[in-house]
């Protein structure tokens, strides 16, 4: 589960830094420590988990509730600072000084200076680490550096009393419970909630003590992500996650009421929910992001499918009674008014199976997640060929078929019409949505 | 007089758009040219667009309905329609769709040239939406019926009883009028020009299958549901005065009153005064077919509380529950 591993930055503020390390060297006389940071792979903690470490800095990858224990001599009187930071990339000028060394004071072998990781480190799975040396006049010295020596370990931090550590979070946790809770409707299907896209939900983060009473107004954490690949969309890319996702607030206190608001786009959502203070362990929630009872268009003499790509592989699902509607205009289309040298109606996109946003690609945009591709979002909108191809509506069934859409009570707009993906956006029902 | 107030109010709209879409987005814009076209100028995921459109609402239509029993079968009631395109049209009228509570048939009865069909009307999530248009595909899109011109032989059969709705007309715009892009981005003026295109036909009132008969009938639901269709659909319409309105439903209430006591006497006691109050607004009431609206106020001092079509639609329900009740009880 602890995953560690060091590396070697090469880029220029580590030039710069060294160059800063042998101008003071020279300034202030100093000579190298007589301790050096272990250089060496493999060095093993108390506990068993090992990392290894490569010349300067080194990256820790792990769970945020760990710590870094680093014991060295300091007997020569320079000290060190642990710093972290929460970037990836070095150098960083966010590094939160974790351990402070006192200034002329002769640090015994073995001190343990001890940090964790920052709490609400946005990137829980990636920080930087590393040492700063300073001298006893706090005047930069260096850091890191092959000629220090000493030994190195990590450990655990000791829980505080009353709390223990959840061997499957790492965390420290008191002797409360944490619950998401969805007060308006009852959990279906295993998910907290179901929302349709767009819309939001009240949901309760509730704790309780050992007795299995509420306990109010303690800080909980919250924190909501979509899954990947979710909804209907074979595609995947950071934007959604940062720009198109759920949204819960980041706190919240326990037994109030906080709102979880769906994007335009359908998918799951898992909302986490833990105690400020670590007095609970945590809790999670699926939310379920659609519209409910959308059915896939059937395969039918009366009509020819097309239109499905690797990145949306099932974009024909409507309402059943935007089914029946399809069903009255492809009937009449091909039966009843045009029965001889007629092609079947070929459509094109509706809705993806759980609607909301339906992306697609079109020419000149930056990314997707976003419009157009104006409505299909709730399964009563289907686009039908009309770009004067073989199969196509033909143009001198234009004003039948338009007469016949309004005759049947739908609403529809003409698209770039016997061109390139020329089509008839039809309202099925005469809604716009 | 109808015609002058029309254009009046169609140019104040044409100013109102404009006026209200140049403070919300300026380059956007609605405008009605002078050929009572579209022009819509838009930004869309393309870029900017200007795009014109003939609308299909160059017509002005009329619409009379004569509705009867049907033949041989009494309890049914056929509905007829005869469609008139104004001389002062500009486009030929193509196409006519109502909405029913009910129909015998999806196959609904059509002028040579024409064609028709009634299917569920699957958005309410009841009753149906009847259809006609004429056929043009092939030909000219320019066809139809012409301005000045009428058809008769629209029609359908139907177990219910009539009450008043808007039906949809609509004239032969150009077929293959399209757009270069999906639209406007979201937003009021999408919203806006979206309501246009939606709503590309024009509106008149006619008698439709409305109120529902039940198998047996029951007079008492029958009366419920005009009752009901007067409380809302006819006061939304604004063919009723609100004194007016208290009468009929107090009478009513009553009538339903007696049938539910068995009271027979009572109850054609009850319809026998409301159609008497109908006459009072509009003496030939009891006149066959629909006829102009409202044509006989010249004789009246003062306006009738009641549309005319309305009357005459109420009065038809009253006397067919009378009908019913009378021959029910021979």
């Amino acid at each position: 589960m602890l995953r560690l591993f060091a590396r070697l930055f090469l880029v220029d503020g580590k030039n710069r830094w060294a160059v800063s390390f042998v101008a003071l060297s020279t300034a202030f006389g100093l000579v190298s420590p007589a301790f050096a940071f272990v250089d060496s792979p493999g060095v093993s903690s108390p506990d068993g988990r090992s990392f290894s470490v490569n010349v300067h800095e080194f990256a820790i990858y792990c769970p945020q509730s760990w710590s870094v224990s680093i014991g060295f001599d300091c007997s020569s009187g320079i000290y060190a600072v642990l710093r972290a930071s929460t970037k990836s990339a070095y150098p960083s000028d966010d590094g939160t000084i974790l351990c402070f060394g006192v200034p002329g004071t002769v640090c015994p072998a073995g001190v343990r200076i001890v940090t964790g990781l920052p709490p609400n480190n946005p990137n829980p799975s990636s920080a930087v680490v590393w040492i700063e040396l300073y001298n006893s006049s706090q005047e930069f010295w260096g850091f890191g550096g092959d000629d220090v020596t000493g030994p190195m370990t990590i450990a655990l931090v000791p829980c505080p009393p009353g709390q223990v550590r959840n061997p499957v979070t790492d965390q420290c946790e008191g002797s409360y419970t944490i619950k998401l809770e969805n007060p308006a409707t009852p959990a279906t299907a295993g998910a907290l909630a179901e929302v349709e896209p767009g819309k939001s939900v009240a949901l309760v983060a509730q704790v309780y003590n050992e007795m299995n009473e509420k306990v109010p107004g303690i800080s909980v954490t919250l924190q909501s992500r979509v899954t990947a690949y979710s909804g209907g969309h074979q595609h995947d890319d950071t934007i959604r996650h940062t720009q198109h996702a759920g949204a819960a607030p980041a706190t919240v206190a326990s037994g109030n009421s906080f709102s979880f608001t769906a994007p335009a786009l359908a998918g799951d959502h898992t909302i986490t929910a833990q105690c400020a203070d670590n007095s609970c362990g945590t809790d999670t929630g699926k939310v379920w992001v659609g519209i409910r009872g959308l059915v896939n268009i059937p395969s039918s003499g009366f009509w020819n499918l097309y239109g499905d790509t690797g990145i949306h592989p099932a974009g024909h699902y409507l309402t059943g009674d935007a089914l029946g509607k399809l069903m009255d205009l492809a009937l009449l289309y091909k039966q009843v008014y045009f029965p001889l040298n007629t092609p079947v109606l070929q459509l094109n996109d509706a809705s993806l199976e759980r609607g909301g946003l339906f992306d697609i690609d079109f020419e000149g945009r930056p990314t997707f997640w976003a419009p157009p591709h104006a409505e299909h979002q709730r399964g009563v909108v289907i686009d039908i060929q009309a770009n004067g191809s073989a199969t196509a509506i033909p143009d001198r069934n234009f004003p039948d078929f338009q007469d016949l859409l309004t005759s049947l009570g739908m609403t529809w707009w003409p698209e770039y019409l016997n061109q390139s993906g020329g089509h008839y956006h039809v309202r099925l029902l005469g809604i716009a949505q | 007089m109808k015609n002058t107030r029309s254009v009046v109010q169609g140019l104040m709209l044409c100013v109102c758009l404009v006026a209200s879409f140049a403070a919300v987005a300026e380059e956007q814009s609605i405008v009605v040219d002078s050929n009572g076209d579209y022009v819509f100028t838009y930004e869309g995921y393309r870029g900017w667009q200007k795009v014109k459109w003939v609308p299909a609402t160059k017509i002005n239509p009329a619409v009379k309905g004569i509705i009867r029993p049907v033949t041989g079968k009494s309890d049914n009631l056929s509905y007829n329609y005869t469609v008139r395109n104004g001389k002062d049209s500009r486009q030929f009228l193509v196409g006519m769709r109502l909405s029913a509570s009910n129909v015998l048939s999806a196959d609904p009865r059509k002028p040579e040239g024409w064609v028709g069909h009634a299917t569920l009307d699957r958005a309410a999530g009841s009753g149906f939406i009847v259809g006609w248009f004429f056929r043009r595909s092939g030909g000219p899109w320019e066809a139809g019926l012409k301005p000045g011109a009428a058809v008769s032989g629209i029609g359908l059969d139907s177990k219910d009883l009539p009450g008043v709705d808007k039906v949809a007309l609509w004239g032969a715009s150009p077929s293959g009028q399209s757009f270069p892009d999906e639209g406007p981005n979201e937003g009021p003026f999408r919203d806006e020009l979206l309501r246009i295109l939606d709503n590309d036909f024009v509106t008149r009132l006619a008698a439709v299958p409305r109120i529902a008969v039940p198998s047996p009938f029951d007079a008492a639901v029958v009366l419920t549901g005009l009752q009901k269709h007067i409380k809302t659909d006819m006061t939304s319409l604004q063919l009723i005065d609100p004194t007016l309105l208290s009468l009929i439903d107090r009478g009513l209430s009553q009538a339903i009153a007696a049938v539910q006591g068995g009271n027979t006497p009572s109850l054609l006691h009850e319809i026998k005064n409301l159609r008497q109050l109908l006459k009072q607004e509009h003496a030939e009431v009891d006149k066959d077919d629909e006829g102009d609206r409202n044509d006989d106020d010249k004789e009246k001092q003062t306006k009738p509380r009641i549309d005319k079509l309305a009357a005459r639609v109420l009065n038809f329900d009253l006397k067919y529950v009378e009908k019913r009740v009378k021959g029910d009880k021979d």
